[in-house]
């Protein structure tokens, strides 16, 4: 009977979307000045208010709020009042679809639609209109937290980010699904490192400077520049790095390259358009003429523009993965960028 | 590479040296709160010796759990902003406070089947 229920949900309201594309932040970009401790969660609201790098603001739920899934009441309310205070919009909360926690199986469907649940609750509670989902959840999984979706007035969003894209079979099982279902709640947020031109330099770098070979380095981006699919890129890495006697911690290093970016058109992204409600600007660096080293920004934004989203694009700079900052100039920078290329017509 | 997780991955003037062995703090090198199910302390090294895994313990939320024993942890969280304590119950270290401490902590995270994240660090007290 319960697909029954999932197919007779159209009743619920779809959600309203409107505004074209506006800019934000994810907390996620602070990830350096949060755990540092050189800044605590109300003092970075604080910070990206004076910065002005909202209005749109996504939150992470298992690193702003400890104790997460459960948000208490206070919390809630304190997360409210700041909102306003700062005039900020709460615009995604990121949940994780965390199936692997036990080391020797994933969970079961039954197991993950529990551990979703008090997430996207938690996301109602503080006033978020969409939370994001990763592909680990399976789609089984997402239908299954249709109603709960409906019920609560939180859109699912996949995250659909490298190393799969649009026309990947991990994608399309959930397009399928989505079709299947009509809901109004289902939707996708694309990751922009699924749109890379290239490798940023700067992590190349940093890891040359750590002392990895260059032979390993060249081996690594000739494969993630192959037309290979994800998982024979991860094969041909690990079997090259093996020959090449890599150690545990270069592995690591590079294997990362092949789960957050992969290169793919920008127009790869008008298939899945109407069911897009959020973006991840996700970035590392600039290059020597103040453009994206990884996205092509200049062509992503119009693109999104022009063909009907509605919703905020997160500025997600992720280069803390090797970088000290802050992140906070680096967001500025990313959102100056974003405002030039779309003041052009 | 060196990122705020491979610099602070040993908290600073946290060696203290008890009948038991040595305890020193450590940081979570991940983004987010974690279970400590995903949590391996591969390898610990004090000046220069690897500490056999049966001889760590791992302490989290005022309890402390075996090294080679965290794979069930699924309920045991380690927020993303404490410091958890690794403990050597290793007597003959106790005997000074000034140690060098190597440690490799890999983690598992729980969303990408398949990535070790391994961050290494050293520090000497």
């Amino acid at each position: 009977m319960a697909e029954t229920l999932v197919s007779a949900a159209p009743q619920a309201k779809a959600p309203a979307r409107t505004g074209g594309l506006q800019l934000g932040v994810t907390m996620f970009s602070l990830t350096n000045a949060f755990w540092t401790r050189e800044y605590d969660f109300e003092q970075l609201l604080a910070e990206i208010a004076r910065r002005n790098l909202g209005p749109g603001l996504e939150v992470v739920g298992f690193q702003a709020i400890r104790g997460f899934p459960t948000v208490t009441d206070a919390w809630a309310d304190r997360f409210r009042e700041l909102m306003d205070e700062h005039r900020l919009v709460p615009s995604c909360l990121d949940i994780n679809s965390d199936l692997f926690i036990r080391r020797t199986r994933p969970m079961t469907v039954d197991e993950s639609v529990a551990y979703h649940i008090p997430q996207i609750e938690a996301a109602a509670k503080l006033g978020f209109p969409i939370v994001r989902y990763q592909f680990a959840a399976g789609a089984e999984t997402i239908r299954r937290l249709v109603p709960t979706a409906e019920k609560l007035g939180v859109t699912l969003a996949l995250e659909v980010h490298a190393p799969y894209k649009v026309d990947s079979p991990e994608v399309v099982a959930y397009r399928e699904m989505y079709e299947k279902s009509g809901s109004p709640f289902l939707g996708f947020i694309p990751d922009f490192g699924a749109s890379a031109r290239s490798v940023p330099k700067s992590y190349i770098e940093s890891l040359t400077r750590g002392g990895t070979s260059q032979a390993v380095i060249d081996v690594a981006l000739e494969i993630w520049a192959s037309d290979a699919t994800p998982n024979e890129k991860r094969a041909h890495f690990t079997q090259a790095m093996q020959k090449m006697g890599a150690d545990p911690l270069t592995f690591s290093a590079l294997m990362v390259i092949f789960n957050i970016m992969v290169p793919q058109k920008p127009e790869a992204w008008l298939e899945i358009m109407p069911r897009c409600v959020h973006i991840h600007g996700k970035f590392y660096d600039f290059d020597a003429d103040g453009n994206d080293s990884c996205a092509p920004l200049d062509e992503l934004l119009p693109l999104f523009r022009d063909n009907g989203f509605n919703g905020f694009m997160s500025s997600e700079w992720e280069g803390h993965m090797y970088m000290l900052d802050t992140g906070f100039e680096m967001i500025e920078r990313h959102q100056a960028l974003a405002r030039k290329i779309l003041a052009k017509r | 590479m060196a990122n705020v997780f491979t610099v602070h991955l040993i908290d600073p003037d946290s060696l203290q040296a008890r009948d038991a062995g040595i305890a020193f703090g450590v940081r979570l090198p991940w983004y987010r709160a974690l279970p400590m199910s995903v949590v391996d302390v591969a390898e610990v090294k004090i000046d220069g010796q690897v500490v056999p895994k049966s001889k760590l313990r791992i302490e989290i939320n005022g309890k402390a759990f075996a090294a080679d024993a965290l794979g069930e942890l699924v309920d045991e969280w380690w927020y993303v902003l404490d410091s958890a304590r690794i403990h050597v119950d290793e007597p003959a270290l106790a005997k000074t406070a000034k140690h060098t401490v190597d440690l490799t902590l890999t983690l598992y995270p729980p969303y990408i089947p398949g990535l070790p994240w391994v961050t290494k660090a050293t520090r000497a007290f």
